[in-house]
């Protein structure tokens, strides 16, 4: 009898993580905080860029890096003046510390000026990335 | 451990995988038997360290429910899912380790664990490495081959 019990709340208690865990994917959370400096030297190596630059933090095990992908590469296709690049956390380690970041894929958006802008995980929403990127071209 | 070079899946087959494997864990909790966990083990061994076409799940979808649903839309990376094979298998062996050796407590937690994160794979498709990858010690992090020659030139990708 506790074995069903015990199946009933872990079932229960799976639905609710997973449901929380739904509401926050693709959501765009503001930072409007300055990047720590070893990220701010990866991005001075790609060279300057006049528009915001969307980073996409992956992993070697990301089974939603391609869909992320896919939303950044048409949105910067649309957009020239939004430059998209990608950084490898596993050849990174240090990266993912300084910047907070536990999941993947996350995306940073980042100013011309070096700031982060915002940041989005999961997979984006592409019309609320769109919008939230606007004031920023 | 996971030096991997599966190709692509289709995402449909890991899902119905984690159904299975749900209503297997939950006939687990339901009746205490450490030779259904056993069975889940070795079904959870043969995906993580085999190779995902060799998971029963797997064949069981290729040959019964993949020709009812077409082509897939698009495919991922099997080394998420051979990684959350591994960390299954993990737990079925403690928990069919604890039944058998009358220590059900240990039983019941390990197949719980391993219950919610089939849930939450199945039902959200949580990606349970995508999770946990940059928490674990670089030496217990799967590698897989296929992903770091794909996504090497990192820099200038801009489309």
């Amino acid at each position: 009898m506790t074995g069903v019990w015990v199946a009933l709340v872990t079932i229960a208690v799976a639905v609710l993580i997973g449901l929380l865990w739904q509401a926050r994917q693709g959501r765009i959370r503001n930072r409007a905080t300055a990047l720590p400096p070893p990220v701010r030297a990866w991005l001075a190596e790609a060279g300057p860029h006049d528009g915001p630059t969307l980073v996409m933090l992956s992993t070697p095990v990301c089974a939603r890096c391609p869909q992320a992908r896919a939303v950044l590469r048409e949105l910067a296709g649309d957009t020239p003046s939004i430059r998209r690049l990608e950084l490898d956390l596993d050849t990174h380690p240090a990266l993912a510390d300084e910047l907070g970041v536990r999941s993947t894929p996350t995306t940073l958006a980042v100013s011309r000026s070096g700031h982060e802008l915002f940041r989005v995980a999961g997979v984006p929403r592409r019309a609320e990335l769109r919008e939230a990127l606007a004031p920023h071209l | 451990m996971f030096r991997l070079s599966d190709p692509p899946v289709d995402p449909r087959g890991p899902r119905f995988a984690a159904w299975v494997t749900t209503a297997v864990l939950v006939a687990v909790l339901v009746s205490g038997s450490a030779l259904l966990l056993g069975a889940q083990a070795v079904v959870f061994a043969l995906g993580a360290f085999a190779g995902l076409r060799f998971s029963p799940y797997g064949v069981l979808y290729r040959a019964a429910v993949a020709p009812r649903l077409g082509p897939p839309t698009e495919r991922e990376d099997a080394s998420p899912v051979r990684f959350a094979q591994g960390v299954g298998f993990a737990f079925a062996v403690v928990g069919t380790a604890g039944y058998a050796l009358g220590a059900p407590v240990i039983g019941i937690v390990a197949t719980a664990m391993a219950l919610g994160a089939a849930i939450l794979n199945a039902a959200f498709g949580i990606c349970l490495g995508c999770e946990v990858y940059l928490r674990l010690p670089a030496r217990w992090r799967p590698q897989p081959s296929t992903v770091k020659a794909r996504n090497n030139p990192q820099r200038g990708a801009t489309a």
